[in-house]
């Protein structure tokens, strides 16, 4: 199945798409024979467990999950899984998050953190290697749909040497963008303790929309 | 030569609009800056130097003009339109004399009335988007909705 790991709505103060609006275009790609089956909302510096987008799923068979997208000491981290343990423990709406102490966090409340757009200029954990204990990271954003010219160049070299697993996300701000890069899962996901379960045991490669053409299925 | 009028009825989601291409050339930008502010003080919108100063490569095309030539790429695209709403997000600076790109695409259309909803973009030579943003925009209508 494939998943858009990485998306804002207006919940975010720079994105201008509703939920709403995600939803309907995903029916426009898919009417246009592209393969989505859902998306993750990453929203900056915040989570809302209250919020709830059960009946806009079933209603229009898009599954939609809940994650975050903190800012840390090492560039940005695309959290899964988020439980309300884990929003007791960390400070989402902190800037300089450690990074390292947010991936234990996020692993002993079941959720798991993972490097959003590591090759970013400014905000990318290429630039972020100083000697802290990183090990605890398996798992980066291979393919992030916003990547300035160099960007993916930087994340593919570090997943060449740190021999990473990655994962796709369109970091969608505006409606059209959603889809256009996403995770392909060999597995499915039906919620977010799954999802966290798919993307600590493997099993998953990030793709491009185009890569999903029914027939069509490029590795990257 | 005019332009055909644009139908909201002859509309579909995932319509693109344009591509156009526009530089915004330093003598614009200063003819501009004049009658926006009324002031030839050195800014980073007019003034390499003072540019360069803060950390800028040249001196930057200001936010109210790039969005301008944006609502100039919705107008054109629809003539007969009207510009009801125009958000965008300035996510990188806008220099001048280079060629920049314009494009948009109709992202919803109103169940009640001739409106539609468009992302826009501004991108550079390399396809960086340096602006993004949506935008409504109402159309004339053949007939009742």
């Amino acid at each position: 199945m494939y998943l858009d790991l990485h998306t804002h709505s207006v919940s975010s103060d720079d994105s201008r798409a509703t939920v709403e609006q995600y939803v309907k275009w995903v029916g426009v790609l898919r009417r246009r024979g592209w393969q989505i089956d859902g998306f993750v909302l990453t929203e900056h510096r915040k989570f809302d467990h209250d919020v709830d987008y059960s009946t806009l799923a079933r209603d229009n068979d898009v599954l939609i999950l809940k994650g975050s997208e903190l800012d840390t000491s090492h560039g940005h981290f695309l959290v899964y899984g988020v439980t309300e343990e884990l929003t007791d423990r960390v400070d989402f709406s902190h800037v300089g998050l450690d990074a390292v102490c947010l991936m234990r966090a996020a692993d002993e409340c079941g959720a798991i953190a993972v490097p959003a757009h590591p090759g970013r200029f400014g905000v990318g954990l290429y630039e972020y290697y100083d000697g802290a204990d990183l090990s605890a990271v398996r798992v980066v954003e291979r393919l992030n749909g916003s990547n300035r010219p160099g960007e993916q160049e930087r994340a593919e070299e570090l997943i060449q040497r740190h021999g990473y697993a990655g994962t796709g996300g369109s970091d969608a701000h505006l409606v059209s963008a959603i889809g256009t890069c996403m995770t392909r899962f060999d597995q499915e996901v039906s919620n977010e303790a799954e999802l966290v379960e798919r993307l600590k045991a493997g099993g998953f490669r990030a793709v491009r929309l185009e890569d999903t053409a029914r027939g069509g299925d490029c590795d990257h | 030569m005019t332009s055909p009028t644009l139908y909201f009825d002859d509309i579909e989601i995932g319509d693109d609009i344009g591509p156009i291409e526009r530089a915004v050339t330093h003598p614009q930008a200063l003819d501009f800056i004049a009658v926006w502010t009324g002031d030839d003080r050195p800014t980073r919108f007019s003034d390499r130097d003072t540019a360069v100063s803060e950390g800028l490569a040249g001196p930057i095309v200001p936010g109210i003009m790039t969005m301008a030539f944006i609502s100039s790429l919705l107008t054109e695209w629809a003539p007969g339109g009207k510009l009801a709403m125009l958000d965008v997000v300035f996510r990188q600076v806008v220099l001048h004399d280079v060629q920049h790109t314009l494009s948009g695409i109709v992202t919803d259309k109103a169940d009640d009335r001739p409106e539609i909803q468009c992302d826009v973009f501004l991108q550079d030579p390399q396809g960086t988007r340096l602006i993004i943003g949506k935008a409504a925009l109402e159309l004339p209508a053949k007939g009742d909705l």
